[in-house]
C-alpha cells in the first residue's frame, strides 16, 4: 500500500468521525414559529391521504355527487308517492312570487326555525335586489326546478318533523336551500338594465 | 433501578408523549402542532440548512416544511417513525424549494456540472452565516450543490443511492459520483485545514 493510499484512507476515516459527530440540531436565528402559525390558520389540513391533486378534486365532488343524489330521490319518492294538493299548489307559480317558494315553519325546534329563517331572510333580500321579479315570466325549465326545489325542500322539513334531530335530513335542507339560492342567482341577467330583456321573455 | 431503566421509560415516555401530539394535531390542535415543532424544528432546520447551505432560505423553507406537515400531518400512518417520515417530508420540500429557484437555463440543460467552479459557489455562502457552525458544516457548505444534497441525503440523513438518484432525478451511478466527488473535496478541504493548523503552530 503506497503512502497516498494510506493517507487516503486516514482521511477517509477523520471524515467519518467527524460525519458521525455532526451535530444533529441547529438553531435558527429568527422565530419561524410565529409564521408558520400565522400559515396554518389559512391552510386546512388534508383529510384523505396520498391522494394526487385529481383525486383531491374528485373527493370535493364525492360529497356533492351523494347530496344530489340523495336530493333525487327524495324528488323521486315525493312525485312518486305525494301528488298531493300541495304539490298541485307548489307546480302553479303564483304571481306574488314570495308566496309559493315561502317558508312556513313546519317544524317547532329553535334550530330547523333558524335554518329556515337564514333561508327565507337570503331568498328575501335576493328578490328584492332584483326588484321582485315575476317569477311567472321566467323560462319555463326554470320554473319547473324552482318548484321541485321547493318540493323536495317541503319534503325534507315534514321528515324533520318526525326526527329533528337528524344531521342529514338538516344538512340536506341546507342543501336544498342552497341549490334554489342558487338558481334564483340566475335570475340576475333578468333584472337591472335588463329588465326589459326579463320582461319580454 | 438502574440508570439503563430510567433512560428506557424517559424514552418510552417522550415517545408516547409524541404520538398524542401527533393524534392532537391530526384533529387539528394547534398546541399540540407546536410541541411537535418544538421537538422537531432543530433537526429539520440543520437538514434544510445543510442542504441549502443558506442562512435565510433555511429558515423560510424550515417555516415550509412545517406548513406542509400541518397539511399532510393526516398522511403519516405510524409505519415508521414519525420523525424519519418528517424528514423524508422535509427533504422533498428542500428539493421543491430548489427546482422552484432554477432558472429556465438550468432547468432545460442538466444542472450535473453545476457548481464546477467551487469558487463561484463559496461566494453564495456568507461567512457569517457559519460561523457558529462546526468545521465540517462550513466545508459542507462550500460543496457544489449536486455534490453537496448527495453527500447531505447519503452521509447524514442515512438514504441509500438509489433513493437519492430518485429523488434528485439522476442516474444511481451519478449519484455514487457526486458523492465520491463530495467525499473527495471535503476530506482535501480537512486536510487543508489540518496542515494550516500545523503550519500556524
Amino acid at each position: 500500500m503506497n503512502k497516498a493510499n494510506k493517507v487516503g484512507q486516514a482521511s477517509d476515516q477523520v471524515l467519518a468521525d467527524k460525519v458521525a459527530n455532526l451535530p444533529n440540531q441547529l438553531s435558527p436565528q429568527r422565530d419561524l414559529w410565529a409564521g408558520i402559525e400565522r400559515a396554518i390558520q389559512d391552510k386546512p389540513q388534508h383529510l384523505v391521504a396520498g391522494k394526487s391533486a385529481s383525486n383531491s378534486k374528485k373527493a370535493h365532488l364525492v360529497p356533492v355527487t351523494w347530496a344530489a343524489s340523495i336530493v333525487a330521490a327524495v324528488l323521486v319518492t315525493w312525485l312518486s308517492f305525494s301528488p298531493s294538493v300541495e304539490q298541485k299548489k307548489m307546480l302553479t307559480v303564483n304571481n306574488n312570487d314570495a308566496k309559493p317558494l315561502s317558508i312556513e315553519p313546519l317544524v317547532n325546534d329553535p334550530l330547523v326555525a333558524m335554518i329556515q329563517d337564514d333561508f327565507s331572510q337570503q331568498k328575501q333580500a335576493m328578490l328584492v335586489s332584483f326588484g321582485q321579479p315575476d317569477l311567472k315570466q321566467l323560462p319555463a325549465k326554470m320554473q319547473v326546478q324552482l318548484a321541485q326545489l321547493a318540493q323536495a325542500r317541503l319534503t325534507i322539513e315534514k321528515a324533520l318533523q318526525s326526527d329533528k334531530n337528524n344531521i342529514d335530513l338538516l344538512n340536506l335542507l341546507r342543501f336544498t336551500q342552497q341549490q334554489e339560492l342558487n338558481l334564483l342567482q340566475q335570475l340576475l341577467p333578468y333584472t337591472g338594465s335588463n329588465a326589459v330583456k326579463w320582461q319580454t321573455i | 433501578m438502574n440508570s439503563s431503566q430510567v433512560i428506557d421509560a424517559q424514552k418510552l415516555f417522550a415517545s408516547s408523549q409524541e404520538q398524542e401530539w401527533i393524534a392532537q394535531a391530526k384533529q387539528g390542535s394547534q398546541t399540540a402542532f407546536h410541541q411537535l415543532y418544538q421537538l422537531h424544528h432543530k433537526r429539520i432546520y440543520a437538514l434544510c440548512w445543510r442542504m441549502l447551505a443558506d442562512k435565510d432560505s433555511a429558515e423560510d423553507v424550515c417555516q415550509e416544511v412545517f406548513v406542509v406537515l400541518w397539511q399532510k400531518i393526516n398522511n403519516f400512518r405510524g409505519e415508521s417513525k414519525f420523525s424519519t417520515w418528517l424528514h423524508s417530508v422535509a427533504s422533498n420540500v428542500v428539493l421543491g424549494h430548489l427546482r422552484k429557484q432554477k432558472n429556465w437555463l438550468q432547468r432545460v440543460f442538466s444542472i450535473e456540472d453545476q457548481g464546477e467552479n467551487t469558487q463561484a459557489l463559496e461566494r453564495t455562502v456568507p461567512l457569517d452565516d457559519t460561523s457558529g457552525l462546526d468545521d465540517l458544516d462550513k466545508h459542507i457548505a462550500k460543496l457544489p450543490e449536486r455534490a453537496r444534497l448527495v453527500f447531505v441525503l447519503f452521509a447524514i440523513e442515512g438514504y441509500r443511492h438509489e433513493e437519492i438518484a430518485n429523488m434528485l432525478n439522476m442516474a444511481v451511478g451519478s449519484s455514487k459520483s457526486q458523492y465520491h466527488r463530495a467525499k473527495s473535496l471535503l476530506k482535501e478541504w480537512l486536510s487543508e485545514e489540518v496542515q494550516a493548523g500545523g503550519t500556524n503552530e
